[in-house]
This record gives C-alpha cells, structure tokens and sequence, in this order.
C-alpha cells in the first residue's frame, strides 16, 4: 500500500509550480492532509493515484508526528479513549505494520488517504479558484487550518501549544 | 515507414555566406562574409544600434526554418520599412551546403500581407518554389534546432534558469532523441493496422472507440503542434519585449533626483522579489512540520505523549517475550510448561503489542519531546510571524512597483511621442506575452479525471488515448500485441532517459574541461545538467559567467553532431568582464568552423584583440548602418570601398572597423 492521491490533486496545485515553491508532490498531499485532520474530514478516495511508499526526505522528521495526528483523530472517529490503554494499544496495531519499523500498514494507508482526499475537496470548495501564488495561497492556507483547528471539537479540546 | 530513414548519419557542413535585404525594415544591405569567395572562420558585422539587427536575425532564421510560412499579416505588417510606399521586400540568405550553392529567397507581398519562398539548390535541380532544404539538414532545420547555432546573451541565461528546460531541449534537438519516438509510432500503427484487420463480430463496439482514438490522436497531435508554435511565439514575443525594453530606456530622460529615486526603487524590487521567494520557502519548511501548524495540534501530540506514560505505553515486556517463552520446556519461574501452560502464554503474549509498535511508540515519544515540548514556546506562532512578515514585504514590493510605474509613465509622457508610441508597442507585447504563457500552462497542465475530446491538456489526452487503447486491445483480442507496443513505449521512453542521462554526464564533462581553460582563474563549473544547467557550489552567476558557460554548453553540443552548422551571435562580448572577453575570444574560434558576430563598436575591446590572436588571417571585418540626415557626418567621410543602398550601407575594411565610431542614432 502506498499514498494515494485524487488525480485531481496535482493539477489544482499546478500554477504554484511556476513560483518554485513546491520541490515534491508530497507536499500538495500532505497540506490537504492536514487540512483533512484540522476539519477531521475523511471522504473515500475511489481509485487515485499512487503517489509514494513512504514519507519523502524532507519529511521523516515529522512522520511520527503526522502519524500521531492520524491516532489522534482516529481515536476520535471510533470513539475511543486515549486514557484507556486497551483501546490505544487497538488503535496502534489497526493502523501500523507490526511486522515493519511502525510504518502504516493498509488499512493506516487507507485511512490517511481518505483525511487527505476529504482536506482536499475542503481546499477545492472553500478556495476561489486555483492557487496561483505561493505566497498568496500559504497565507489563506495557514489561518484557515489554524482556525479550523481550533473551532474542532476534537482540537479545540486540546492545550494549545504555540511554537 | 521504414526505421533505416531514421539511422542515416549523412553529415553535411552548412557555411553562411552572407544575406541580401530590400524594402524590409531593416535598411537595404547586402552583406558579402566571403574573403577572396571563401567564408573565413570568423565575419564581425558592426551594425550599431538601430540597424535592425534583430530583424535580420530574426529573417535569417525564417529563411533556415520555413517558419515564415505560418506569420500572421501582423508579423508581415511588422516587416514592412516604416513610412515606405513599397508593396513589396524580399531577403535573400545564400549558404554553402557543403561546396554546393544553397539559397533561401523570401518574397513579401504588402499588399496582401504574405510572403512566399523560394529554395535553391544545384542537387535538387536548381530553383524551386517553397522551402525546400537539402534532406540530409532539413530535420535540424527548425525552432528547436536554429536557435542553437543563431543566438543572443538570452539563450544563455535561459539555460541557466530552472524555471526552463532549454539545456534540456538543446540535447534533445541536438541528438534527435524524439527518433524514439518515431519507432514507437511505427509499431502503434502495426497495433492499429491488427486492430482494423478485425471481423464483423467487434465491429460495433469497436467502430466507436477507434473513432474515439483517432479523434484524441488528432487532437493530441494538434495540441503538441500549437505547443510548439506558441513556444516560438513567446520566444520571439520576449526577445521583442527586452529590445522595446533597451529602445524605451534609451529615450527616456530623468533628472538626477527621478534618476536616483528609479535605481533606489528598482533595487528595492530585486531585493524585495528575492527576500518574498525566500520568505515563502522559509514557510513551507515551517508549514512541513505539523507542529507549527496550529497550537491545537502540537497540544493534541503532547496529550498523546502523556496519556502513553499514564497508561504506561510501551511496556517493558513485549508479545515477542510471550511468544518466544511458549517455545522453551522450562518457564522462568523454573516449572515446566507443557501444552496447557503453552496455550495460557500465548494467550497471554495477545495482551501486549510487538516489539517494533512499542518501539514506534517510543519514538513517537521522542519526536513530541524534541519537536513540542522541548521547543521554545512563543506568543506567537512562528508561521504567524513568518506569514505576516511575507505578507509586509508583498505590500511593499507592490508599493515600489506601483511607484517605478509611475516614474515610467512620467518620463514616457516627457520623452515625446516616439516614446508613447514603443510604449504602446511594448504593453501590447506584454499582453501578448501572458497571453501566450497563460495558454501554455493551459497546454501543460496536469489531467483533470475526465477528459474530453475537445481538451487542451497534453498530459490528459495521453492518458485518455492510452485508456482508449486499452479498450481497443480488448475489443480485437490484440491485447497481447497491445502489451508488446506498450513494451516497445517503455523502452523506447527508458532508452531516451539513459540516452539523455548519459549525454548529459559527458556533456557536462566536456564543458568542464573546456571551462577549466576559458576561465582558468574562475572557479566556475556545471555541477548537473537536468531541465537546465546547474552551476558547482553556486546559486546564480554573473551575466559574463552565464554567457561563457553558455557558449561552452552550446559549442560543445554542435561539436558532437555529425553535421556543422555556423555559430551566428548577436553581442558576443556585450556583457562580458574585460578578462572573460579575452578568454571567450580565444576559445571561439577554436570550437566552431564558422563564428559570425553581430556586434557594436563598444564590444571590440579585448574581444577582438583575442579573436585575431587565435584567427588572424581568417577574419572578414564588416560595419555596415542605416543613413538616415543625422548619419551626415559619417556618410560624408565613406571610404571609396564602402556599397551604399537607399538607406543604407557597407563597408569591408579591418581599419574601418576598428576605428567606426558612432553617436546614438535618432530616427
């Protein structure tokens, strides 16, 4: 199993190529995806494209991080608890390779899939047109997640942290 | 079709032996760059500004290309001499095909806004109507090719911008690798001749699909083709723009206050453009860490991290441990395990996770200590600041270009009607430039799920095409000999990556060695050459640097074909430190058969001196300009040599070049 993206992915994205902002494809996957897990919207992703088998270089530092968001929510959606060890310790092996260095397994690839399919329709619906501009994009895009993070009632329930 | 027409290797050397132009808008001239009826291996032709350079570079390659078959009456208009009452003009380009006379006429017609041409060459039976160039050349003879062996400082600089594929393109035109392509298309019409070869029985179904193919073929084929032609377009349309631009600048007047103000203002937009690509990159790695992203999320990761250690995650003991004591006789404790005990323990080993969950885990752990909550905490958030402080430096760029338009618009209305009028001309270029980019990006952009017959994407109507196909495979039962065109595709597609790759690595080998001896005391070299070419240990170069490493690139590429082309410049040296001319003159000589330059008087310093130290006795100097009243002085003092036209005129004399001196010429 790998990630997958909508076909529709790359081309919505295509105009910020001109502006060099983007190095990876990864990177349109994983702005939708975290807009997936701030909205806690996951929309089934039907055929897609395969994109990667794993999180690309500039992105192994945070790939336990994203994998955290992705229990986080997850536990949410299955209304689980987080203080009960039992329902963690299903969460964890539902979601990664036991046999693996704790990568996702298919049903954890399934499911990220789905948050950064559905943070993509949010990105489609709620921005005029297609971005055209990094540094114009960038901006609507962090105070939006920003905000729709902290109107959730799953993130909102959290200590905010400012870094 | 048969593949051997794409393995010939004739070679053949094409010599550019001088041009002809007649009420064109550039001034009537015949330039002659034979010495003694042989082309020597360097022809300087000083034109100074206003001469028309461009144009005649730009008909040069409309008689090498045949492109001129497809300008519109706009681009035939735009030829015409300014003011003239003459219906019509012609431009005529004579070369050697290797010793064989070879010549390209173009006709214009004013009145009906056309131009025709005509070919003439001894081996395909003297003159013909139409551009009908030698075989053996003609495949090079086109807008990916010509521009390679014909151009200015622009090219250069383009191979160097990543944002473009020229270098690129270049190898590709070069060593003709869409020859692959052709193989592929000879064993797709194999497959579809198979598939025509079908009976009554998938005769329905398959009337529809294989006229859906043929409609997406046409269609990719026509997009490819307009692809095409609106790169040239803008290539052309950019060339225009930057000469409006110099013709512009060169009108405009400002006082010493507007002055300084302008360089102030056009300084702050360079620096502000780079610190907004800076800024917008520094983002994105911020916006890579989830982290940073919203104070919510790093507080839901530190949530996590605690509610592990309160439920106490990962446990010291693991299902391995279970697992593996089920398999000894003798428990821990010292009592035997027997098969009762064995089930009991790994019932047990089902309570606790494996080794490598627990080991993510704690990493996990580790990766929220360092990145939430070892970091500093902040007021506000780091993306914050970053976003606001990007958002700053675009108010302010857009302030100090919204000021530079007003300077220009001030000194335009001061400087005359001449001026308002290249103004007008060059906002009309403009538009027709972003008109032309914002159609490619349409002609470029990546596939929406559906794609219709009618679509503009290329990527999308491969796609579709191939689905087609697929189906048609299907359909006839050729799906076996479909899969062997669709293996013929990949290694036709994997070839042209090594071929490519490997061109690539000795390209940029040889360039290195030849740098290593143009700028010996420059450290300067190609790290890669990808889409463009990438520089060692360094993120731009000066313009004298970009163009050496440009020639070097380019001259290395035409060596390495089995055919010579000349190498035509216009300002060879114009851009280039006194030390680089030198070095760059030198070296020229000494990698092409023939160098043309168009150049100005103020080029001839160090460039030339170097030039006659490597090709002396092979150097035709030529100055030729426009007469116009305030040429007076300088028609006056003509040597008896010099062949005047109307408006024009040429002299062939070394000492007549080096000491040509001309004031800014107004028309």
């Amino acid at each position: 199993m790998s990630f997958f993206r909508s076909q529709e992915m790359d081309g919505w994205f295509s105009h910020l190529h001109k502006d060099n902002a983007f190095e990876f494809q990864f990177d349109h996957y994983y702005m939708c995806l975290m807009i997936g897990f701030a909205a806690l919207r996951d929309d089934p992703l039907q055929g897609g494209s395969e994109l990667i088998r794993h999180f690309p270089g500039p992105y192994s530092a945070a790939s336990k991080l994203i994998v955290g968001l992705l229990l986080i929510a997850e536990t949410k959606k299955l209304g689980k608890q987080l203080s009960n060890k039992r329902d963690v310790e299903f969460i964890v092996q539902q979601y990664l390779e036991s046999s693996g260095s704790g990568a996702l397994n298919d049903v954890g690839f399934d499911r990220i899939n789905n948050y950064a399919n559905g943070g993509f329709k949010y990105l489609v619906e709620e921005y005029d047109d297609k971005p055209y501009h990094a540094d114009t994009f960038f901006g609507w895009y962090t105070d939006r997640l920003r905000k729709l993070a902290a109107e959730s009632p799953l993130w909102s329930s959290q200590k905010a942290i400012t870094l | 079709m048969q593949l051997t027409c794409y393995l010939r290797r004739e070679s053949m050397k094409l010599t550019l032996l001088g041009w002809e132009s007649t009420g064109l808008r550039c001034p009537d001239l015949a330039i002659d760059l034979t010495k003694d009826g042989i082309a020597p291996r360097v022809s300087l032709v000083q034109m100074p500004n206003g001469t028309g350079k461009t144009t005649t570079l730009d008909l040069i390659k409309a008689s090498l290309t045949g492109r001129a078959l497809d300008w519109s009456s706009d681009d035939v208009r735009r030829l015409r001499r300014p003011g003239s009452a003459n219906d019509s003009g012609k431009f005529v380009l004579r070369l050697l095909a290797d010793s064989d006379p070879l010549t390209f006429e173009l006709s214009f017609d004013f009145l009906e806004e056309k131009v025709a041409y005509r070919t003439s060459w001894r081996a395909s039976g003297g003159i013909k109507d139409g551009w009908e160039p030698p075989t053996e050349v003609k495949r090079f003879l086109n807008d990916r090719f010509v521009p390679l062996f014909i151009f200015n400082g622009e090219l250069a600089q383009d191979l160097l911008d990543g944002r473009q594929a020229k270098a690129l393109e270049a190898i590709d035109a070069l060593c003709q690798l869409e020859h692959l392509d052709s193989i592929v298309t000879v064993a797709l019409e194999d497959w579809q001749q198979a598939t025509r070869n079908q009976g009554a029985r998938t005769a329905s179904g398959l009337a529809g699909w294989k006229s859906r193919e043929e409609r997406l073929d046409a269609r990719l084929k026509k997009v490819q083709d307009l692809r095409q032609k609106l790169t040239s377009e803008l290539s052309s349309e950019e060339a225009r723009i930057s000469e409006l631009q110099i013709e512009l600048n060169d009108r405009l007047k400002y006082d010493h206050t507007t002055q300084r103000r302008k360089e102030e203002v056009e300084t702050r937009i360079h620096s502000h453009e780079i610190a907004l690509v800076e800024k917008t990159r520094s983002i994105l790695q911020l916006i890579r860490q989830p982290q940073f992203l919203s104070p919510h999320f790093a507080g839901g990761l530190a949530m996590l991290k605690d509610q592990f250690d309160r439920v106490r995650l990962p446990e010291r003991t693991s299902r391995q441990f279970f697992v593996e004591l089920a398999d000894e006789s003798q428990c821990v404790c010292g009592r035997p395990i027997g098969e009762t005990e064995r089930q009991a323990i790994l019932g047990q080993a089902n309570n606790y996770l494996a080794n490598e969950l627990y080991s993510f885990i704690n990493n996990l752990k580790g990766d929220i200590n360092q990145s939430v909550l070892d970091e500093p905490k902040a007021v506000s958030s780091r993306i914050g600041v970053a976003v606001a402080e990007q958002k700053l430096i675009r108010r302010e760029l857009s302030q100090f270009r919204t000021e530079l338009e007003q300077i220009l618009a001030e000194s335009i209305t001061d400087a005359g009607a001449a001026a308002q009028k290249l103004a007008k001309e060059l906002k009309a270029c403009e538009t027709k430039r972003d008109e032309l980019s914002e159609m490619l990006a349409k002609i470029d952009e990546h596939p929406d799920s559906d794609v219709s017959d009618d679509s503009w994407s290329i990527r999308g109507l491969q796609r579709e095409l191939a689905r087609v196909r697929d189906m048609i495979a299907q359909i006839t039962g050729t799906v076996e000999l479909k899969a062997k065109l669709d293996v013929v595709q990949a290694i036709a597609k994997r070839t042209k990556e090594i071929a490519r790759e490997r061109l690539r690595g000795a390209i940029r080998d040889d360039c290195n060695s030849t740098l290593e001896k143009v700028l010996s005391g420059d450290p300067i070299r190609i790290e890669k050459i990808g889409n463009s070419l990438s520089l060692r240990d360094q993120d731009g170069a000066s313009v004298g640097q970009t163009l050496a490493v440009g020639y070097t690139f380019l001259t290395t590429l035409l060596n390495r074909g089995a055919h010579k082309f000349p190498l035509v410049v216009d300002s060879p040296a114009g851009s280039l430190d006194d030390g680089v001319r030198t070095r760059v003159g030198r070296m020229i000589p000494t990698l092409c058969d023939q160098f043309v330059a168009f150049t100005i008087s103020t080029e001839r310093g160090y460039f030339l001196p170097a030039l006659e130290e490597v090709a002396s006795n092979s150097i035709v100097y030529l100055t030729a300009f426009r007469t116009t009243k305030g040429m007076q002085g300088v028609i006056d003092s003509l040597p008896a040599s010099a062949i005047r036209s109307v408006d024009g005129a040429v002299v062939s004399d070394r000492e007549y070049f080096l000491k040509f001196e001309m004031p800014q010429e107004q028309e």
